[in-house]
């Protein structure tokens, strides 16, 4: 896990499940990760709910947080 | 893609885990497998039978016979589909699926599907070991890559759905007392083999110098169940994303290889049924790919080709690569997170909870276990004889027939899904690390599966 994820070693500001950075629907994974749907799924359990952060462009999960986190709007 | 397009891209992470029940593949599968079971049990009990509906190819050697038989059988066809088109629709679209571009997907995969059973069945093409399988993951690798479909038909091409239904549907034919009995030695087996073969990749990968997080991504989807293993552990260590679709296409890769050379290799060594499954559920990447494997293997022991039968191919298979490999990923991504972020680097903000063990857990594997559960409980009463005259052609076998449907919608997606243009390139280091693990794992593998604990796999019996 690189430091970046915690700008300057802060603590999480918030949840990545709440976080504009954070993508996880199970279609948007199958476009942005070629083959996925090959041998695999967006929508099988083993992935749980990860997703990505396009901040960091890194495989991050829900429960997960960063310094850098940025409210969606309307939250 | 805009930011306004991403903006709709995030599922909310429902509070309750029950959410997952509807929004999950691995719980439909369930919901359509034990629900074709218990369909096919009431209408048994009731003394008729899920067979009409049930309905495949049969053999044929002239093309007069097949005529005779879609001519006599096409209403049970047309619903057959239909039943099929309803209830993949419902799951589907209840997983943010559009029923119109499913629908046509599907009616292509069906139409293939017939076609890739014909061909499959066809007596000169068994002389040549043409099967199945092989016959429906050669047709779809061609249509892709060689003419090409719009991409909003792979709506209907999904690939584990259609092997996790079909995987539910095969615990309905595999007796309870089996998984019990030759459940332990696959899940031991297939340990020594996952381990070996992850600390092999990653040693390698680390040794030539690429990141331990792709390490890691790489060595556990070598070890444990190939592109959902990866996606698993890249979510447990963090992984950068460039680094999924570098395990993802070495694992197609690999996985396709090997559904060609091991059931021929295993031939070509005269393994009988059972130790040629267990050698694949050993040594394939995939569940979907073990099985187009498997079911050429039994296929070949189903013709007497190589020695026992073609459920233990099958079987042996399930145990290995099912009980002894794909449940324990959510133990692989709880151990690597837990690594991750108290040995490579500290990070507060990451979590490592132990429930990740439960929530990466492969559901479908539950209603597996339920579907043998049945029906051992209501064949117990019956005896063998009994068992061959009513139970099997009533109830068993109809089961069995529609799982081979679900696997051939699979194969055929596999190959439908599989765009050699469109996968990332994996460069040679990854390449040089995964291929190490392969040959380790495939000749331990080997090893194991042939002599170790040949004399279990050769006698795994109904």
């Amino acid at each position: 896990m690189s430091a970046d994820l915690v700008a300057g070693g802060a603590g999480p500001a918030g949840l990545c499940r709440s976080c504009t950075h954070f993508r996880n629907d199970p279609a948007y994974l199958e476009r942005a990760l070629p083959g996925l749907n090959v041998l695999s799924s967006g929508y099988a359990s083993v992935r749980g709910e990860d997703g990505l952060c396009l901040k960091h462009d890194r495989f991050t999960g829900p429960r997960d947080g960063c310094a850098d986190f940025t409210p969606r709007a309307g939250r | 893609m805009s930011d306004t397009e991403f903006n709709k891209e995030l599922v909310e992470i429902p509070r309750s885990g029950w959410a997952e029940l509807w929004r999950k593949e691995d719980w439909w599968a369930i919901w359509l497998g034990l629900g074709i079971v218990l369909v096919g049990y009431v209408l048994f009990a009731n003394g008729s039978s899920i067979k009409w509906i049930a309905v495949t190819p049969p053999k044929w050697t002239t093309g007069a016979q097949l005529g005779a038989h879609f001519a006599a059988n096409w209403v049970r066809y047309v619903a057959q589909f239909a039943g099929w088109v309803v209830v993949f629709s419902l799951a589907l679209n209840a997983l943010g699926h559009k029923a119109r571009e499913f629908i046509p997907s599907f009616i292509l995969l069906y139409v293939l599907s017939i076609a890739v059973f014909i061909v499959g069945q066809w007596q000169t093409a068994n002389y040549y070991n043409i099967e199945v399988p092989l016959v429906g993951l050669v047709l779809g690798l061609a249509i892709s890559n060689l003419g090409g479909l719009p991409r909003w038909l792979d709506s209907g091409f999904r690939v584990e759905f259609y092997v996790k239904t079909g995987i539910v549907l095969l615990g309905a034919t595999l007796p309870f007392t089996l998984i019990i009995w030759a459940g332990p030695v696959a899940i031991f087996q297939a340990s020594i083999v996952s381990l070996v073969t992850f600390f092999v990749i990653y040693w390698v990968s680390v040794r030539i110098g690429l990141d331990r997080q792709l390490a890691a991504v790489l060595g556990v989807g070598g070890a444990v169940c190939g592109v959902s293993a990866a996606i698993a552990a890249a979510g447990a260590v963090g992984a950068r994303k460039e680094y999924a679709p570098i395990a993802i296409t070495l694992v197609i890769l690999w996985a396709i290889v090997m559904i060609f050379v091991l059931p021929f290799a295993a031939q070509a060594l005269h393994l009988p049924s059972g130790v040629g499954g267990a050698w694949i559920g050993t040594s394939e990447f995939a569940d979907a790919a073990g099985f187009a494997a498997a079911q050429t293997y039994g296929d070949l022991a189903a013709r007497g080709v190589v020695a026992g039968t073609g459920d233990q191919a099958v079987w042996a298979f399930t145990l290995m690569k099912v009980v002894g490999r794909d449940v324990w990923i959510g133990i692989w991504a709880f151990v690597l997170a837990v690594v991750a972020t108290t040995r490579w680097e500290k990070v507060p903000g990451k979590k490592t909870d132990v429930a990740q063990i439960w929530w990466r857990f492969p559901k479908f594997v539950i209603g597996f276990v339920i579907a043998s559960v049945i029906v051992t409980l209501v064949t117990t009463s019956y005896s063998l004889a009994d068992f061959n005259r009513t139970v099997n052609p009533e109830l068993v076998a109809p089961i069995k027939d529609l799982r081979s449907w679900a696997f051939v919608f699979c194969f055929l997606s596999i190959g439908l899904t599989t765009r050699f243009r469109d996968l990332a390139k994996a460069g040679t280091k990854p390449f040089i690390a995964f291929t190490s693990g392969v040959v380790v794992n495939v000749a331990l593998g080997l090893l194991l599966s042939a002599v170790v604990f040949a004399a279990h796999w050769e006698n795994l019996v109904r």
